[in-house]
């Protein structure tokens, strides 16, 4: 299902006590709609769609949440426009 | 809650877009509006009818604060830019809901 696949992040590298709830936080204030912890320090997110997982990635990958922590966010999601941006925009 | 004619979204943070350009998909209308803050949804409705020079579109920021910027962005109900002059109007919220 192919079409699922671009609305999820991988995120990692916040801190260990985080339960799901903790992880669905981190990516406030987008819209969450399921997380699957696959590790101590890792989850699989999905968001509701994939403008939300571009965004996502772009706000919080390589984020310093705290001293120690530096999360990493990771989406399959590349822009494509049908044609090219205007030089004024990003 | 009350459900709106298609889809759940968050009063007041919701555009409907006209004239927008014929090439242009869902991520250029998307950059257009990331410029102004977070977008939630965002869509381009393909015309049926042939030699129609523009397209509709619909977006929803993801808070109202977002789509404040967006107005503010506003002239006189356009967003002008290089090669497009977008229509934006806000979603009409139906008193029921």
């Amino acid at each position: 299902r192919g079409a699922e696949l671009e609305n999820i992040v991988k995120v990692s590298g916040y801190p260990e006590h985080l339960n799901t709830f903790g992880v669905a936080q981190l990516l406030t204030p987008y819209r969450v709609n399921g997380v699957t912890m696959t590790g101590p320090q890792s989850a699989v997110v999905t968001l509701e769609n994939k403008f939300q997982v571009f965004q996502a990635v772009k706000e919080f990958n390589g984020k310093q949440i705290d001293r120690n922590h530096v999360l990493h966010v990771a989406g399959n999601v590349a822009s494509s426009p049908a044609v090219s941006l205007p030089k004024n925009s990003q | 809650m009350a459900s709106s004619s298609t889809a759940f979204y968050l009063k007041n943070s919701g555009f409907h877009v006209r004239n927008v350009p014929k090439e242009w998909n869902d991520w250029n209308l998307f950059h257009v509006f990331e410029q102004f803050g977070r977008v939630g949804y965002c869509r381009v409705a393909v015309q049926s009818q042939q030699d129609n020079a523009v397209q509709l579109g619909f977006v929803n920021m993801l808070s109202v604060c977002d789509a404040d910027e967006v107005r503010k962005a506003l002239s006189d109900g356009s967003l002008i830019g290089e090669g497009y002059s977008l229509k934006v109007l806000d979603q009409k919220t139906h008193s029921h809901q």
